[in-house]
Order: C-alpha cells, then structure tokens, then sequence
C-alpha cells in the first residue's frame, strides 16, 4: 500500500510540471526524428531532396545521423526521465525525495542536448548515433552527448525515496511500478559507465586533439558496454507500461508482484553477456558470453505471452468477468481508449 | 507488443552467429531495431502519455477522462 499520508496536490503538480517538460523536448525530438525518417524515404523511393534541404540536411548520412540521435538518443532519454519518476511517484503515493535535483538533470540534460545539437546540424557530427571510432565527430557534440548520462543516473532520486520507504514501512511491498522504475535507472546507472569511460578518456581528448589516435577496439567494447544495455534501458519502461498500467485498463488489480519483481532484476542483470555477445562482431575481438546469449535474446519472447496472460487474469478478476474462454475477454477490452489500443497492437 | 513479439523472434538470428554472419551489416538490423524499438517503445511511450497525462491534475481530454479515472494509474494506485 502506498503512502498516501504524505501525498499533497501540489505535489502532484510539480511532478506533473516536470514530467511535462521532459516531455516537450522528447515530443520536438521525436517530431524532428520522424521528418528526417521521410527524408529518407523519398531517397529511397528515387526522389533526391537533399539538395533544396541544403544547408539544414546536406546529404543522406546527416539525415541518418540526426534520425537517429533525435529519435534513439533524444527522445527515449527526456521520455523516460519524465515517465519514470512521474510513476515511480504516483505508485508509493509519495513526492519525489529531492524534485529541486530533478529540475538540475532536466537543464543540464538540455543543454548538453544543445551543445550536442550545434554540430551535429552543422554537419561537423555525422556519426550515425554511435560513438564509434575511426569516425570522429565535433568535440561539443560528444560533450554535449556526455552530459546526458549524468543526467540519467541523477535520477536515482527514487532509489533514495524507495530506501526511505523500505525502512518506516517495512510491512509494505512496494508497489511493482516503483519496484521496476528503480530497476530501471540501476540497470542505466551501471550500464552507461562504459560510454562514459570511451568519452571522458578515448573520445574527447582525441576529438581536441590531444591525442594523435584511439584504440578503436577497446572503444568499441566500451561503447558496446552501453550499447546493449540501452536497448533495456528503452524496454523497461514499456515493460512498466505493459505490466502495470495496461492490467488496470483492463480491469485487473497491479498488487501482486512477487513473481514480476525477480523478472524485473532478471531483465537488467541478462543483458550484461549480450553487451559482450554484440562486441564480438568487431574484427579482432574474441567470443566471449556466447552461450550467454541465445538465453538473453530469447527473453525477449515471452514477455507478450506474460502481458496477454496478465490480461486472461484480468478477465477472471476484474469488471470484465463476464467474458468466457481463452479469446473472449480480448474483445472486451477497451479498445476506444487509444492509450490501450496502441501499446497492444504495438 | 504483438509486433514486439516479431521483434524478439527476428532478435534470435541475430543471437546466432552461422545465421548473423549474413545479416549482419544488412538492412536487417535496422529492422530489427525499427520492429522492437520503433514500435513496441515509441507507440508504447505515446499510448502511455496518452493515459499518463489523463490523470494529471488540470488535465482535460474529453470524455475518455472520466474512463481513465476509473481505470488508470491514478495517485497510488499503481
């Protein structure tokens, strides 16, 4: 149960505020990302338009570049920094431990997106949205993609509030959404340390000329100590969604999570050999965690499986009960409610 | 999340290596990535500010609000 006692509504405003605000920047990026998407659709389809986009987007590696940053870098991050504490929030019926820390990650997230955003428009950055030497990008665009990743692991905010919870209300399971919001950034907190590891020490000096060269392997494998993770770091909170909004749309109760929490510390902890299973394609590196990963990859499969089964639940539990049989109670969801619809056919 | 599940099946080629050998380097992994990513996460993420920000304080969205005060995530509800 959560505690309510210490809810107020301004609270819930200012979560609300800042949620809000992550996701402004994410919706203009997502909007950004999708434009340079058709770009390169009419490429394909043979119509040549680089050419009148000309000096905003010069060729088709500067489209692809800002496709990707925009919408796999940008939009996913501001998302899930707004989402995430907003849930995490919500479910313990509690205010955020430090929101003033919150608001701090927001502005500095944004002007690293900025300092990033200069070149990368300039041209000065078209590196897809890897970090992958020998490419070389402007030295603002990998500091300004630098300051992001502070700026996720400040959100260990909720961890704090969780501890706090954990020690006045012992007898209380916390609530799944909050269990999982905190998998979440743990799972980032440790996994963005390879990135920032290739940035601080191989990438900036090199892009500032300090060094003459980098050792593009070892790079690559630190990059790769992200890379995977990022990938979870941008399902789990869909998983949060699928588990826990959608089961109450359709009527189910959320409380009992005994068995979603272990899934939960699985889903950060299996991706870890799958970070090195993807090194292994780089020339020269070795096949270590191979048999780790077929079990990784195949994980993915049965999550759908375990969300439509929390929904046959919700069929016998909830309003809906009247529905019988195994495809019954799919019809009698509430398909009008686009929130719904679009997380399950998607 | 029906499409994630292709997603997750066309994720298992890639955890081979007889069969990654070939795809990889291939258009095949943008897809792959645009099938888990650009769906199951993006439509995902939309579908859940959609009923997120129903439940805001101040929020209006018609009559589906008064639908997601009953049934969505709502201040500890979770």
């Amino acid at each position: 149960m959560p505690a309510r006692s210490s809810w107020r509504r301004s609270d819930d405003r200012a979560g609300g505020r800042l949620a809000a605000a992550n996701l402004i920047v994410a919706l203009v990026a997502l909007f950004g990302g999708v434009t340079t998407g058709i770009f390169q659709a009419l490429e394909y389809a043979g119509v040549e338009i680089y050419p009148s986009l000309a000096p905003f987007v010069r060729s088709h590696y500067h489209s692809v570049s800002m496709h990707g940053v925009l919408n796999a870098l940008v939009f996913t991050t501001f998302f899930i920094c707004g989402f995430v504490p907003f849930i995490f929030s919500r479910a313990l019926g509690a205010p955020l431990a430090c929101p003033r820390l919150a608001w701090w990650t927001f502005w500095i997230m944004t002007a690293g997106l900025v300092l990033a955003a200069i070149p990368l428009v300039g041209n000065a950055a078209t590196v897809m949205f890897t970090f992958y030497p020998p490419l070389k990008a402007h030295w603002p665009s990998i500091s300004g993609s630098r300051w992001w990743s502070p700026g996720r692991g400040c959100h260990a905010e909720p961890g704090g509030e969780l501890a706090r919870l954990a020690r006045t209300e012992r007898r209380r399971a916390e609530p799944l959404a909050a269990f999982m919001s905190l998998v979440t950034f743990a799972m980032w907190s440790i996994a963005s340390l390879g990135l920032a590891a290739e940035m601080l020490f191989m990438l900036i000096p090199w892009s500032l000329g300090l060094v003459g060269g980098t050792d593009a392997l070892l790079a690559r494998t630190l990059f790769w100590f992200t890379g995977h993770p990022i990938v979870y770091f941008w399902l789990l909170p869909a998983y949060i969604s699928w588990y826990t909004l959608v089961p109450r749309q359709a009527g189910a109760s959320s409380s009992a999570t005994r068995w979603r929490a272990p899934r939960s510390c699985c889903s950060s902890c299996c991706r870890r050999p799958s970070a090195s299973i993807t090194s292994t394609r780089i020339p020269g590196s070795t096949r270590g965690g191979s048999s780790c990963t077929p079990c990784s990859r195949s994980r993915l499969l049965p999550e759908p499986a375990h969300v439509l089964q929390r929904r046959r639940l919700a069929r016998d539990r909830g309003p809906r009960a009247r529905a019988t049989g195994w495809v019954n109670w799919f019809g009698r969801l509430p398909w009008s409610d686009p929130s719904l619809s679009r997380r399950c056919w998607r | 999340m029906i499409l994630f599940a292709f997603g997750g099946v066309g994720g298992l080629i890639n955890a081979s290596f007889n069969v990654n050998m070939v795809v990889h380097n291939t258009a095949y992994i943008v897809g792959h990535l645009h099938l888990t990513v650009g769906t199951a996460v993006t439509l995902t993420f939309m579908g859940s500010a959609t009923g997120w920000f129903r439940t805001s304080p101040g929020a209006r969205c018609g009559a589906a609000r008064s639908r997601s005060s009953r049934s969505g995530c709502g201040s500890g509800e979770c």
